[in-house]
């Protein structure tokens, strides 16, 4: 399962992230990391980019960004 | 006296500037949005006897860094001289705001933690247990409200009391351990901690330049295995795991959905059918008051400095002061300076607080949030919006704010892009056209009701425009695919209205009309001079204007308004002042504070709706003022982006100008 599965209001916990080095490294530096619980908050009018919750923030990354982050319902 | 030198660090839209500002009582510009400190800034203070110098850094997550703005963060942290570092934590998202504490413990001992915005966290009922947290990490955290003010006295007291000599540290997988103690069991003495030094040798070569005295001989002999082994994720998985145990330690949510209200509004600005209308509508509304309220205060503006300039021209008299030196002075100078003083301050006076009140509410990151895919589609980046928000207030800051964009490439679209947003020096000129040849006269509700809503129309056409050539730049000379993005949203913050006034009539208003009249002032003698020291039996003016005429009306334009935009190159406010300025120079008009005696002055020099519309159009796209270019070549340190920026635009400006005047004359 991947982030963009995960519908408005629902939240589940990161297990993988497939992407580059780099954004890796950003993304973590925004606290998306194994075992951080995400929740779906809303989408953008043109459906990308995707707004998520994670800890007390709230961060918006695109869809085909979203799609190569792995999730699971399970911590 | 003693002193201390102190750094200010934290995530980006934590309230750093805020807690600078509270500080050292300056005014930095503070705004909701993360990204809005570029540059350093500094100030000073003193407390207890101790004076202190205090850095206001850009907002950053890592000090491994990422963006340029970042970079000039982590540069300072980690490298420049400095006795204390203050990392402002967001009480809000402690976990986060963690990661660069542990970051910054690791790379110095004299930490202060202030975790701000208490205030916000209470309201969302979450508790930090800052005692806990202080005993944890090993050096003073405060808790503040740095709005409010609230646990300042206490932050003073611990930077300069702060006296600690051990860094933290926390275990990272023992392959990493084994190589630190390898790599640092021979290193002379530094001032760095030596773990950090090894971490950052195993990274790259960049320290050898920082701190060369490191590379000894067991250094170079182990370089290549420890590279070898070396995992970042290791390393940033580590801090990531303390920060979440310390802060599963330390933190409370009391509520758990205490989002809601942010939830609620935002998808209303973000919702697919209201979201793009209501940003639309705000534009059009900011537009409207500013119309709307300015014209009653210009014009007494203008009344007001009329009559001193008869009361002026009297003294000059009197003191039998020569007359071609008062006309030099009254009609060339003065009369330049106050058209741009009444034509300029009741606009800015009205923009400037009204968009300061939507940067501070938090409504501009939303705005980028809503355009990011048609800007994707463009091969560019959605913040690109944010820039050229702040574009249309000036578009040298628009420039300085393309540093939140992270991609170079992107970064360049935007800044040559910039221009096609009119700034503020250019809405007056606009204005007067749309009011006397688009919808003519009147000062009613619904005449300033269409000035905006074509106002409105004509940012839309820069804004196609800025898509247009955003997505031509990418596919020829700017090649390449958008990068990632990442946007945070801040929670929306009542904004407090006193010193949103207070800031944007001095810090912003002021200053662009300062900068306004230094330019306005030697441009108006230059002119004058200009039409009026004869020069093989004509004057330059004449000789200037007659030589672009051609090619003016080649364009649908004429030489003086080429030349007009040409010597308004350094401010675009004394666009205007400056034809006026020519075209009565030919002839025997003084007034000029009345736009029906204007447009009577442009008819009878063969103006036309046509010709209007063409400066309207020129006005938008041209080239941007020299301070903008200026901005440019330092932010990209290059002429080549700069003559870019100056002759895109006006390639384009001119092109439009000839398109519309063929259509017309068919």
């Amino acid at each position: 399962m991947v982030l963009t599965d995960l519908k408005i209001q629902e939240s589940a916990y990161i297990s993988k992230i497939l992407l580059d080095n780099d954004m890796k490294r950003r993304l973590y530096d925004l606290g998306f990391f194994k075992g951080t619980r995400i929740e779906c908050v809303l989408e953008s009018p043109f459906k990308s980019p995707i707004l998520y919750r994670v800890g007390g923030a709230f961060l918006a990354l695109r869809r085909d960004m979203a799609e190569r982050i792995e999730i699971s319902y399970e911590e | 006296m003693k002193s201390k030198k102190v750094a200010l660090i934290g995530n980006p839209n934590v309230g750093k500037s805020t807690v600078f500002n509270a500080l050292t009582g300056l005014h930095q510009h503070t705004g909701n949005w993360p990204g809005k400190t570029v540059e350093n800034a500094f100030g000073e203070c003193e407390w207890k006897g101790v004076s202190l110098t205090i850095y206001d850094l850009p907002g950053t997550y890592s000090l491994i860094h990422h963006s340029l703005e970042e970079k000039v963060a982590s540069d300072f942290i980690c490298f420049e001289e400095y006795d204390v570092a203050i990392v402002v934590c967001d009480a809000v998202c402690l976990e986060r705001s963690l990661n660069l504490v542990l970051q910054t413990m690791e790379i110095l001992s004299n930490v202060v933690v202030c975790v701000n915005l208490m205030d916000e966290a209470k309201k969302k009922e979450i508790s930090i247990d800052l005692c806990e947290l202080e005993k944890i990490l090993g050096v003073p955290v405060i808790g503040t409200s740095a709005r409010s003010r609230e646990g300042l006295d206490e932050l003073f007291n611990a930077v300069i009391q702060v006296a600690n000599d051990s860094y933290y540290s926390f275990s990272y997988p023992k392959y990493l351990e084994d190589c630190i103690s390898i790599l640092s069991s021979d290193f002379p003495k530094i001032r760095y901690n030596p773990r950090w030094i090894a971490l950052q040798i195993m990274k790259g070569d960049e320290i050898f330049q920082k701190v060369p005295e490191v590379k000894t001989e067991k250094v170079e002999r182990f370089l290549k295995f420890s590279r070898k082994v070396y995992k970042e994720e290791d390393i940033v998985g580590a801090i990531l795991m303390e920060s979440r145990r310390i802060s599963s330690l330390v933190v409370t949510f009391h509520k758990q959905n205490y989002n809601e209200t942010m939830k609620k509004w935002d998808r209303i600005l973000t919702n697919k059918l209201t979201g793009i209308p209501i940003m639309l509508c705000m534009l059009f509304g900011i537009l409207w008051l500013t119309i709307h309220f300015s014209n009653i205060p210009s014009s007494f503006l203008f009344d007001c400095f009329h009559f001193f300039e008869l009361k002026l021209f009297d003294l000059f008299h009197f003191l039998a002061i020569p007359s071609f030196l008062t006309d030099l002075l009254l009609s060339g100078v003065y009369r330049t300076v106050t058209w741009v003083v009444s034509v300029m301050l009741p606009p800015m006076a009205i923009f400037f607080p009204l968009f300061t009140l939507l940067e501070d509410l938090g409504i501009l990151p939303r705005i980028a949030f809503n355009l990011d895919y048609p800007f994707m589609k463009c091969h560019a980046c959605g913040k690109q919006s944010l820039t050229m928000c702040m574009g249309l207030g000036c578009n040298a800051v628009g420039v300085l704010g393309a540093r939140i964009i992270d991609s170079k490439r992107e970064r360049i679209l935007a800044i040559l892009t910039n221009s096609f947003m009119p700034c503020n020096g250019r809405f007056p000129a606009i204005i007067s056209m749309i009011t006397m040849f688009v919808i003519g006269f009147s000062n009613s509700f619904l005449g300033s009701i269409m000035s905006a809503f074509t106002l409105t129309m004509i940012i839309l056409l820069g804004i196609l425009m800025t898509f247009l050539v955003s997505y031509l730049l990418s596919k020829t000379i700017l090649k390449g695919y958008p990068s990632s993005f990442t946007l945070e949203l801040p929670p929306y913050r009542k904004p407090q209205i006193g010193s949103v006034i207070v800031r944007s009539i001095f810090d912003r208003t002021l200053f662009v009309l300062g900068r306004a009249i230094s330019v306005a002032a030697p441009a108006g003698l230059i002119i004058y001079l200009f039409a009026n020291v004869p020069v093989f039996g004509s004057n330059m003016i004449t000789i200037l204007s007659n030589f672009l005429n051609p090619f003016g009306l080649f364009v649908g334009l004429d030489g003086m308004i080429l030349l007009a935009f040409l010597l308004g190159f350094p401010a675009n406010e004394i666009v205007i002042p400056i034809l006026m300025l020519g075209y009565l120079s030919l002839g025997s008009m003084t007034e000029m504070n009345d736009l029906v005696v204007m447009k009577d002055v442009l008819v009878s020099h063969g103006w036309t709706f046509l010709t209007a519309i063409n400066f309207i159009l020129l006005c938008l796209f041209h080239f941007p003022c020299s301070t903008t270019i200026l901005t440019i070549k330092k932010e990209l340190r290059s002429w080549k982006w700069a003559a870019l920026a100056f002759w895109l635009p006006t390639i384009i400006g001119l092109f439009l100008c000839f398109l519309t005047t063929i259509i017309f004359r068919f």
